[in-house]
């Protein structure tokens, strides 16, 4: 099985030389093979987070290389990073949509310097929101969902460009239990489909449908599970 | 109609003779000195879109045309 | 190509998406452009006006000067002027300053030759008598407003002369399409007004008119003449002619210099710092909106076209609006307060009609200092929060 993602020591210090200073992560090396599922786990502050922005493209690390099918990205312009990040899709903690956009708008909006029409992007949030469960959402704002419906959107956004890994920050830690379910049938089902997924969480139930499971702790990997 | 009255910016006589019409009068009386930029403060005019340059040169008697007219 | 095209249209869709700061935006702008073209057009407007009173006016206007300063002519140098060769008729004006009843309203009184005074003309309503014209004024839209005198009004005595005092009577009263400057006319005749200045035999100038061609011979001839002023010594003369005050009319508005500029290029500098505050007041949705962008794939470029496309449609929309504002203001609001801050003496609503033209120029000047001043507000800090790694502009 091939590589997708690889870190190689990496370590991110936020503030460095400053007496607020923050090793977010020390010294983590780990690799993620395509078509796999990971989880990273560990207390808050732990530096999961972190981890999955520099996984994601989204930040530098401070010292050690990441690799993305095999590309050492140190010497990548912050151009090359961004049509890195196209490959992926990310979905935040906070769902991160654009209130102002309607429901559709913000799942397609990354796909617009990619060149696809309005008619299209319309059509493909539609095909999306139907497979989610939300058909009839397609025109509303963000702040007229509730927190799963919202959480769905930020993932139809992640699917809408057919990434090669799906990475999602704590999923389900502001849903409730039934969306939390949900939430995570959709994720498997994605993987199933042959999308690499990369989570981070506390929730036993997320953690359940990773093949491999990282503890952090302090920014240090301290064990592997499975 | 009146031989021609009105020019500048003011509409009576009451603050700066030349803003009204500089055939009444050719200089500003009330010129404060230069502001950045070169031009100059008229309290009554200046604040206005309008700033004429003191009309003393063409309006008063060349010296070497008018020799007996030289009133400087 | 058409890819430029789809977020170029995104950019048009988020001017949309933020009424309230696209709102606040085009206000800012359209607050120091409003003022800066009104001051333009009325000042334009006032050109044109001027350059009437020019052509219609004298060929030459001839004034006294004693110690370099200007002093009263006397009558008997009407007879010496018109003894030169080309001259073809001299009229003596009175114009004097004074004020009117108890707020002390400033007037412009000019008296004329009887026979010379308007009888029969479209912007005076009312008329003088066809006798001596004794007494008898014509004053102008915003005395007779301040004063609420109307035709057939008696102004009681307001000067003392050797002769007494007279009551004063209003035969006229001079329409708001009158030229600006009738605003606080008295127009009476020329005996009434030296009686009103007790200034006997004496006028303020001479309105020489000239046959063709001898308009610079005739004013060095009059140059020469020095009057001896009985006993008070020789007055000396000084001749605008029409060329002379014509090239006084400034040509254009960077020319003149002075307050109005300065004031300007303070409001602008202001108008930009008043941008950046205001788009700061959104900056921190903003940034977050860009960094999702850049997180989901956006290239910087493309977020900046985003940015430029919509700073431009805003200049866009701040210049016509500030055009179309100030053109109403000026026409049907007949620049009511407006015009008071540019022209000296003017009620806040004026009583007459606001001269006023908006020119090319300074019109495609608003366009680019809105350009400049929405561009440096919003697409600086577009550009900042573009740059940066995503993550950091999301925060
Ligand atoms: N941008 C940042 N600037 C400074 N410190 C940060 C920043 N992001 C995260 N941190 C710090 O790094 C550590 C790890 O944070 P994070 O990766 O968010 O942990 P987790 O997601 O496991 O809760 C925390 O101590 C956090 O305060
Ligand atoms: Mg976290």
């Amino acid at each position: 099985m091939s590589v997708l993602l690889e870190t190689r020591n990496v370590t991110k210090i936020y503030r460095p030389g400053t007496r607020m200073e923050v090793r977010a992560l020390d010294d983590v090396s780990l690799s993620v093979a395509s078509r796999s599922s990971v989880a990273f786990t560990g207390p808050s502050g732990s530096g999961k987070t972190t981890l999955l922005a520099l996984l994601g493209a989204m930040e530098r690390p401070s010292h050690g290389q990441i690799f993305f099918q095999g590309r050492d990205l140190r010497s990548d312009s912050d151009a090359e990073l961004t049509r890195i990040r196209r490959k992926m899709g990310f979905v935040f903690q906070d769902f991160a949509l654009i209130p102002s956009l309607a429901v559709w708008e913000n799942i397609t909006y990354p796909l617009i310097p990619r060149g696809m029409s309005g008619g299209e992007r319309r059509k493909l949030a539609q095909s999306l929101l139907d497979e989610l469960g939300l058909p009839e959402k397609i025109d509303k704002r963000p702040h007229e969902l509730s927190g799963g419906e919202q959480q769905r959107v930020s993932i139809a956004r992640a699917l809408a460009g057919r990434p090669e890994v799906i990475l999602a920050d704590e999923p389900t830690s502001n849903l409730d239990d039934a969306a939390a379910v949900e939430l995570i049938a959709v994720l498997k089902k994605t993987h199933t489909a042959g999308t690499t997924l990369i989570l981070s969480s506390h929730d036993p139930r997320v953690l359940a449908i990773a093949e491999t499971v990282y503890r952090l702790k302090s920014g240090r990997l301290v064990a592997t599970d499975r | 109609m009146l031989g021609g009255l009105g020019f500048g910016p003011a509409i009576d006589l009451s603050r700066c003779t030349l803003a009204f019409d500089p055939r009444l009068g050719p200089v500003c009386e009330s010129q404060l000195g230069p502001i950045p930029g070169g031009g100059f403060v008229c309290p009554h005019h200046a604040c206005s879109v309008f700033d004429y340059s003191p009309a003393v040169e063409p309006l008063l008697p060349r010296a070497e045309a008018t020799p007996d007219a030289t009133v400087f | 190509m058409r890819l430029f095209f789809e977020i170029a249209r995104t950019g048009f869709a988020a001017l949309c998406l933020h009424p309230l700061r696209s709102g606040v935006t085009i206000c800012v702008v359209m607050s120091i452009l409003v003022p800066y073209l009104a001051g333009v057009g009325l000042s334009h407007g006032i050109r044109d006006v001027a350059e009437d009173s020019l052509r219609f006016g004298a060929d030459l206007t001839v004034t006294g000067i004693r110690f370099g300063r200007t002093v009263p002519i006397p009558l008997s140098a009407v007879d010496a002027i018109r003894q030169i060769e080309g001259v073809s008729e001299v009229v003596p004006r009175i114009v004097g300053a004074l004020s009117l009843g108890k707020n002390r309203e400033p007037a412009v009184l000019v008296g004329l030759p009887h026979g010379r005074l308007p009888k029969d003309v479209t912007w005076v309503q009312g008329q003088f008598s066809d006798s001596s014209g004794m007494h008898e004024f014509v004053v102008g839209t915003q005395l007779a407003t301040r004063l609420s005198l109307k035709v057939g009004s008696i102004i009681p005595p307001f000067y003392r002369s050797a002769k007494g005092e007279r009551l004063s009577k209003v035969v006229g009263i001079l329409a708001p399409d009158a030229p600006l400057w009738q605003a606080n006319l008295m127009l009476t005749s020329l005996e009434t007004a030296a009686q009103v200045f007790d200034q006997p035999d004496q006028v303020t100038c001479l309105l020489v008119s000239c046959r063709a061609g001898y308009a610079d011979q005739i004013k060095t001839a009059i140059l020469r003449i020095a009057s001896p002023d009985s006993s008070r010594g020789t007055i000396r003369y000084r001749v605008a002619s029409r060329q002379e005050l014509g090239s006084l009319l400034p040509s254009g508005w960077l020319h003149r210099e002075g307050i109005f500029n300065l004031h300007f290029v303070l409001g602008f500098a202001v108008a930009i710092l008043a941008m950046l505050v205001t788009s700061g007041a959104g900056l921190s949705e903003r940034r977050r909106e860009i960094g999702i962008l850049k997180a989901t794939g956006w290239q910087t470029d493309e977020i900046l076209l985003r940015g430029v496309v919509e700073s431009l449609l805003l200049c866009l929309a701040a210049a016509s609006g500030s055009v179309v504002v100030a053109f109403v203001w000026l026409k049907w609001l007949n620049g009511l307060w407006i015009a008071s801050v540019f022209l000296n003496g003017v009620d806040a609503a004026p009583s007459f009609e606001i001269p006023f033209r908006l020119v090319p120029v300074p019109v495609l000047l608003a366009f680019l200092i809105s350009a400049i001043v929405v561009l440096s507000g919003t697409l600086y800090p577009t550009w900042r929060a573009a740059i940066v790694p995503p993550r950091d502009a999301m925060r």
